[in-house]
């Protein structure tokens, strides 16, 4: 009994051993690699950002590649893991055929590997949130030092809370109250919302924090009902998106409801159900692009990759697709232009200027490794199972 | 809202949840008395209720009702798999050892649920709908809450009834007791841990299913519920019937007062600060009696 | 200090001692040395872990904060307030030791899942802080910028170097632990695992020791975690939550409880093993659910010591059957 476990321990341990050394190289395509949090806590958000991605390149290889040469991804997982997404970089540097890097996911595994991104100077171009990622220096001690390797796709946070206000101030909302998620990106946005708000006529009488995981906040919203507000705004991205829409809902609260610029997204009605009804928040085009006026230059290419997105996918593609489709499509154009070499295609990306992509017109520069503004970004109504196009 | 109504919120928000956190406890508890061990599958348990449900009423358009009792029972099956497989063969019984096997199990059980089902939290629709009930004194509440309530109620008193007046319920009882004496006295003690496991399955999914339609669920969503349960047990005196329910109470609420009157940023560690106190101070739980040491 | 190793241990330490000192011919890839980094990591907590599991007999779940606490700790010293390096990990390992006496004092006190459900809580609020005393920390972005360690002009600023010192550490807390283990202290620890009781009766002020050897699993482990802060430059909440804590136990069993060499196995194959397994892709969370149930159902004992004992069983297997004991007269 005991000699046939222990074989069994053997064949089961050989066999994982046997898989590891299954793999194969060649030569011939050119290879980008994918760090995303394909597990672990951010699971859901890095596996549509690998979809949106993998789409985009697969769109390029159909038409013959570059020059001739497909486009490999070399996928990695950070199991929403710091640690862990150090060593999937190393790991991605080890091929030294690996031209440029797309993602992370979290902040938090954005800000580990950024150093090191930068001491091996290979090109990445991220899809988290956070702000910090461009703005803060690489060394504390001088300001200036901004990452000159690493860029971003989703436009500002703090341009989105800007949206929010400046809808709410052209609405005569000038009470808020501000519910957001305790951890990275809630406080992300409290830090926004007390300066963009300000800017705008719109005051802040009310915060309240939860935990992402929590399960009712009916406690927190019913001290900001009690404030007297004419707004409310949720910050987090999540079940909570949900769960707060259905508890302002229970509580009859009347005040309107905003949310972050994640929550366009499928997933959100999952979540919702019938009380995500008349919940408002800002979003990248890519959600409503048969809603655009024909002069809009984004529409076509929104239209055509969402139609891919649905036949591929069988799912409507969220607002958080956009930027990985982006972060694809602008590191590919790049390649197209200076062929597979780090340094040439970190310069062609910083260069890009008037580039038409799903989440905006992005004009990179050494100053701004992002390039999308608050004109890129549109207001939403969640309505009927969809999304209504407000301005 | 004045301030004792939103007092009134913050108790039916504690009360809510605290059942959960009950009806969790006593799986805990169940599993503590037939094995000795902590089974952190139970937290798989709470995840896989819930999906079951999602999948049945949500993709298959089965029946409400009886979806509960498939999921409730598919549940429960997988619970007596881990029993009949893993656990009873492992070689060792020593409670360390049978603590991270179900921990593993409870990886390879989320990894397959991840498999399943994928990453997105979905919801489930309300048993009853979702329209607001005004209470008295000022604190409003939906259908689903009555039903978390109702069910927790009766799953208590069942229980009860269970342990107390039926020939199985009195022979899991005295295989809590002392295993040996109840194998003299004709029990089958291999039964007796299987059942044990199974009811486990069933309360994990129980409480999955009915708070399901108020936060969601997704593959991952007993982890947070599932530790919290058992720290409930725990504060309630691991073990103990009553205990677990009062554990429940106590920690559902002082989380919800924690989170309106003092700070939502620290409404976690302020629960698990008051349980670390209450164990520093008795160190069985509230309602615990002496526990021999097992490990 | 006495050094109470013997013949054996000696020539264990001394292979070590070389393997450390000739890998890094035989690796040539950053990504190698960063896996057998955050293996050398793992298994200085491992290591003082298993001092409290394996010999003193008890149960932390909450040993992520200890290992956090001591990146915390050096970190913000180095970054916030100027601090020196080599002191700020001192200091770290003090406090660490003061905050884990604190909490040891009456958690021990606490016997079987009482104690488990204190140490998971204690670790819970840890991590909390982490996350909200956004002054000192960083918050839930993390902090950053922390330097590299330095002895004089070197400076460990790659992963070769990064190699060197931390697997010499590795080797120093292995060589304590050893001696420790060796002495006076180490058998009571072993008769306190036994029996609690019949070690109280003995004279043995069981209390006391169990609550000097949480501390001193506390400082292993925070000597790791400041390592971990000067190497990788960047410390966030998100590494230190309660997965890292059921880790660091699962690598004590898997490696064999009360096994000192079984420390360093565990820490090693199940670091390796996680990321092997990225290969089945998203499978992997279930591959390695599944690789540890089976070590855990069918080696309790331990990897190591597992194998050890079948060959040892084997050997003596052989041996019945031939008859030979038969023939020693």
């Amino acid at each position: 009994m005991k000699k046939r476990s222990l074989i069994i321990v053997a064949v089961a341990l050989t066999m994982s051993f046997m898989l590891g050394s299954s793999l194969c190289y060649s030569a011939e395509p050119i290879k980008i690699a994918g760090i995303f949090a394909l597990t672990g806590r951010a699971a859901h958000i890095g596996t549509s950002q690998r979809d949106a991605v993998l789409l985009a390149i697969d769109e390029v290889n159909q038409l013959g590649g570059i020059n001739g040469r497909m486009l490999e991804m070399v996928m990695e997982d950070t199991e929403s893991n710091p640690t862990k997404a150090v060593i999937a970089l190393k790991k991605v540097l080890e091929a030294q055929d690996v031209v440029a890097i797309i993602g992370p996911t979290l902040t938090g595994t954005a800000m580990a590997m950024r150093g090191f991104i930068e001491k091996e100077k290979i090109p990445t171009f991220m899809h988290s949130g956070g702000d910090v990622i461009l703005f803060a220096p690489l060394d504390k001690k001088d300001p200036k030092s901004l990452p000159k390797w690493t860029f971003k796709s989703p436009y500002k946070a703090a341009d989105a809370m800007g949206k929010i206000c400046q809808y709410m101030s052209k609405h005569g909302i000038k009470k808020v109250g501000f519910i957001y998620s305790n951890e990275g990106f809630g406080k992300d946005g409290l830090r926004n919302v007390m300066v963009q708000a300000p800017k705008y006529g719109v005051e802040i009488v009310a915060q309240e924090a939860f935990q992402p995981k929590d399960v009712d906040m009916t406690a927190q919203l019913t001290r900001i009902n009690a404030k007297g507000v004419d707004g409310i705004i949720a910050w987090t991205v999540g079940p909570a998106m949900g769960i707060i829409a259905k508890n302002v809902k229970q509580l009859g609260i009347k005040a309107p409801l905003f949310e972050c610029h994640g929550s366009g997204d499928p997933i959100f009605w999952k979540v919702a159900g019938e009380a995500g009804e008349g919940v408002m928040m800002p979003s990248t085009k890519i959600v409503v692009g048969d809603q655009l006026p024909d002069s809009d230059i984004q529409k076509k290419k929104i239209i055509n990759y969402v139609k891919a997105y649905r036949k591929k996918f069988n799912r409507e593609p969220g607002t958080m697709v956009a930027y990985g489709a982006d972060a694809a499509f602008i590191v590919v154009n790049a390649i197209k232009k200076v062929g597979p070499d780090r340094a040439k295609i970190r310069d062609a990306i910083e260069n890009t200027k008037g580039y038409v992509g799903l989440s905006g017109i992005y004009n990179i520069s050494a100053k701004d490794h992002n390039g999308l503004s608050m004109e890129d970004i549109v207001m939403i109504k969640a309505t009927k199972g969809g999304w209504k196009l407000l301005e | 809202m004045d301030f004792t109504q939103q007092i009134a919120q913050y108790i039916i928000t504690g009360l809510t949840i605290g059942a959960i956190y009950a009806i969790v406890a006593m799986g805990f508890n169940i599993i503590h008395n037939a094995t000795g061990i902590v089974n952190f599958a139970q937290c798989e348990f709470i995840s896989l209720g819930g999906m079951f449900m999602y999948s049945l009423v949500v993709l298959f358009k089965v029946n409400l009702v009886i979806s509960f009792f498939i999921s409730m029972a598919g549940v429960a099956l997988i619970g007596a798999l881990i029993e009949i497989g893993p656990i009873r063969h492992a070689r060792s019984k020593e409670t360390i050892i049978l603590i991270f096997l179900t921990i593993g199990l409870s990886e390879i059980i989320r990894g397959a649920a991840q498999e399943v089902w994928g990453t997105d939290n979905v919801g489930v629709p309300s048993f009853s709908g979702e329209n607001p009930i005004h209470l008295l004194g000022g604190a409003t509440i939906v259908p689903q809450h009555i039903w978390v309530f109702g069910i927790t109620v009766l799953v208590m008193l069942m229980l009860r009834y269970f342990f107390k007046n039926t020939l199985m319920g009195k022979a899991m009882r005295a295989t809590a007791v002392d295993r040996r004496a109840a194998a003299l006295a004709g029990i089958c003690v291999n039964r007796m841990i299987l059942l044990s496991f199974a009811f486990s399955g069933a309360l994990g999914a129980v409480a999955g299913m009915i708070i399901a339609p108020i936060s969601t669920t997704s593959y991952d969503t007993g982890i947070m519920l599932g530790l919290k349960g058992f720290a409930a047990a725990i504060l309630g005196g691991y073990g103990n019937f009553v205990g677990a329910i009062l554990g429940g109470i106590v920690l559902g609420i002082l989380e919800s007062l924690g989170a309106g009157l003092i700070s939502s940023q620290y409404k976690d560690a302020i629960a698990f600060f008051v349980l670390l106190m209450v164990l520093f101070l008795k160190p069985t739980g509230i309602m615990g009696y002496g526990e021999s040491e097992r490990i | 200090m006495d050094v109470f190793l013997k013949h054996k241990d000696i020539l264990g330490f001394a292979a070590l001692a070389i393997i450390i000192a000739i890998l890094p011919v035989f690796v040539e890839s950053k990504y190698y040395f960063i896996v057998l980094n955050v293996i050398g990591l793992n298994t200085i907590v491992v290591v003082g872990l298993n001092l409290l599991i394996g010999f003193a007999g008890q149960i932390s779940l909450g040993h992520a904060a200890f290992y956090g606490l001591g990146a915390y700790f050096s970190g913000i010293l180095t970054v916030n307030y100027g601090f020196p390096l080599w002191p700020a990990m001192l200091v770290g390992m003090l406090g660490t030791g003061m905050i884990a006496y604190l909490i040891g004092y009456p958690s021990l006190k606490l016997r079987g899942h009482y104690l488990v459900m204190a140490t998971l809580g204690f670790g819970i609020i840890v991590n909390i802080l982490m996350g909200e005393l956004e002054q000192f920390t960083g918050g839930h972005d993390g902090l950053m910028g922390i330097p590299q360690l330095a002895i004089g002009g070197l400076t460990f600023d790659n992963d070769l170097k990064n190699f060197y010192l931390i697997w010499s550490f590795v080797f120093f807390s292995m060589v304590a632990a050893r001696n420790l283990l060796n002495s006076r202290v180490g058998r009571a620890l072993r008769a306190i695992h036994g029996s609690e009781t019949a070690a109280n009766s003995l004279g043995i002020n069981t209390a006391d020791y169990k609550v000097k050897v949480f501390v001193l699993s506390a400082m292993f482990a925070s000597i790791s975690g400041s390592l971990y802060a000067h190497y990788i430059t960047f410390i966030s909440p998100s590494s230190y939550d309660f997965y890292y804590s059921i880790q660091v136990v699962t690598m004590v069993i898997v490696g064999g409880m009360g096994s000192l060499w079984g420390s360093l196995f565990g820490a090693g194959i199940l670091t390796f093993i996680s990321e092997a397994l990225h290969v089945a892709k998203q499978y992997h969370i279930i591959a390695y659910g599944i690789f540890l149930c089976l070590v855990l159902v069918f080696l309790p004992e331990g990897i190591l010591v597992g194998f050890y004992n079948f060959f040892l069983k084997r050997k003596a297997r052989k041996l019945i059957k031939s008859g030979e004991h038969l023939k020693i007269s």
